[in-house]
């Protein structure tokens, strides 16, 4: 154990990277897909049949072949970004569909009877979003919610792919200097694990204090 | 069946004989038609309740009275005809000779919802909110109350109604009778002019139903204008100043209830009492 003893700040160094992207992917996808999720709960036939069209696409495409895609069509679109932007674009893009999923069917699962009840008390709408709809189809929306939070989290592995220098990059570089792979592995499974856990402990917490509901 | 009380009842027709509703028309009724598709549930519906008038509507199943009830409050639109609640037209501003009715911005049709208290079968509380929460969102969004102010009418409301120990209580810490009580408050909040009850016992255990129905009286020796929805016929028959029949979409009784009851002129309303009758004395 002492080689992985050696290379773990190499890769706590690399983690630190895993984790910036983690949480601009989280932070940007959560951020616009909530925004179009409400969009299409509310909004007419046209933002809905957009936002149709774009889960589709997203849910049938692989979330490597999106890095890809953004990796080497940003440049052609005279876009100079660096390869970790490109990964984290493409994966905001793919989770946001799913944020703008899950929120969209929360919202719209927050029984008509109850915004009716606004409405009987002349309640606006953009009041009802504000104090009924988003507050009840947040609590709905949580448990999905954190679970893709986690999967967003293990997909910026797939940056490694494009020369990105994080954790599972950083990895492969050490197992390819030590030969220790199992050893290796195991730690950045640890890490990865030490990433992910604190956002179920989050949502534990957020489920029990809105336990009522 | 549950035993009535006597007392109360004859307190409460005295209390009516005393104050006999004379005012002025608080909701009127003309000629609403409303259908959902090829259904018609409203033909050309006319009625007028007068201030401090408690107007109950009984009839079969999808005869149309929940709708009309949610017309008034436009939770539902209608057709044809129109509806005027203190004098102010519902959903839709009445049409110049010759043009077409023209719909309410969203901020008239708001604050007509003021006016006009509804009270739901299933409570419909928000589930996140405490009791009194629930009771000061009205105010305190629509009404620009302060939340001191709205804080202290809600909590007043809630003695009213029995249930001043329960103010930070969530809904699903209530049983149903309770919760309905501070649908009831909730409504009441807004400082309505006339109160609508869509079937607010029909949900709730035999056993809560008085409590409800207590505060429903109550109301009405408070002189408060009303229009109830229900399937409680002695209810109905104790506390309503006018009995509105409904059938198949059409009012086909209309009178004081001892009236219509003792002299019903359709063959319809007598066998619906005595499917009535006969399920009371079954039960």
């Amino acid at each position: 154990m002492d080689i992985a003893f050696l290379s773990i700040n190499y890769l706590l160094k690399a983690a630190l990277v895993t984790v910036e992207i983690a949480a601009a992917t989280v932070v940007l996808s959560f951020v616009i897909g909530t925004a179009l999720g409400v969009a299409a709960a509310i909004g007419g036939r046209t933002i809905r049949s957009i936002l149709t069209v774009y889960v589709y696409v997203v849910r049938g495409v692989p979330v490597l072949v999106l890095i890809f895609i953004a990796y080497f069509g940003l440049p052609r679109l005279g876009v100079d970004a660096p390869n970790y932007v490109a990964a984290t674009i493409a994966l905001v893009i793919y989770f946001a569909a799913f944020v703008a999923d899950i929120v969209r069917g929360s919202i719209l699962a927050v029984p008509k009877s109850t915004v009716e009840a606004g409405l009987a008390i002349g309640l606006r709408w953009t009041q009802i979003l504000t104090q009924i709809q988003l507050p009840l189809g947040m609590r709905l929306a949580l448990p999905p919610l954190v679970t893709t939070a986690s999967i967003a989290v293990k997909s910026t592995s797939y940056a490694s792919i494009v020369g990105v220098w994080e954790l599972t990059y950083a990895s492969r570089e050490v197992v390819e200097r030590t030969l220790a792979a199992f050893e290796i592995f195991f730690s950045v499974m640890v890490i990865y694990f030490c990433i992910c856990y604190p956002i179920s402990l989050c949502a534990t917490y957020l489920q029990r204090r809105h336990a009522a509901v | 069946m549950r035993r009535c009380n006597r007392a109360t009842n004859s307190l409460e027709t005295m209390n009516k004989l005393k104050s006999p509703s004379v005012g002025r028309p608080m909701i009127e009724v003309r000629s609403v038609s409303k259908n959902f598709g090829e259904n018609q549930v409203l033909k050309s519906i006319s009625f007028e309740v007068k201030e401090g008038e408690v107007v109950v509507l009984i009839g079969p199943s999808g005869s149309g009275k929940s709708t009309l009830l949610r017309c008034i409050n436009y939770l539902e639109d209608f057709q044809a005809g129109e509806i005027l609640v203190d004098g102010s037209p519902v959903g839709y501003n009445p049409a110049a000779e010759g043009s077409k009715r023209t719909r309410q911005s969203e901020t008239e049709i708001a604050r007509l919802r003021t006016k006009a208290g509804m009270v739901f079968q299933n409570y419909n509380l928000f589930p996140h909110k405490t009791a009194i929460q629930n009771i000061m969102m009205g105010p305190v969004l629509v009404n620009g109350e302060s939340k001191a102010e709205a804080r202290e009418h809600a909590q007043a409301l809630l003695t009213k109604v029995g249930l001043a120990d329960k103010a930070n209580h969530l809904p699903s810490q209530l049983s149903g009778g309770q919760q309905q009580r501070v649908a009831i408050a909730r409504a009441l909040a807004m400082r309505p002019k006339v109160m609508l009850f869509d079937e607010v016992t029909s949900a709730l255990d035999p056993e809560l139903v008085d409590e409800v129905l207590k505060t429903l009286r109550d109301l009405s020796t408070e002189g408060m204008t009303m229009i109830i929805v229900t399937h409680e016929m002695q209810f109905a028959r104790d506390v309503a100043d006018r009995l509105l029949f409904f059938y198949q979409g059409s009012i086909i009784e209309d009178g004081p209830p001892n009236e219509v009851f003792a002299n019903p002129k359709t063959e319809r309303f007598q066998a619906f009492v005595k499917r009535f009758q006969n399920a009371a004395m079954a039960g």
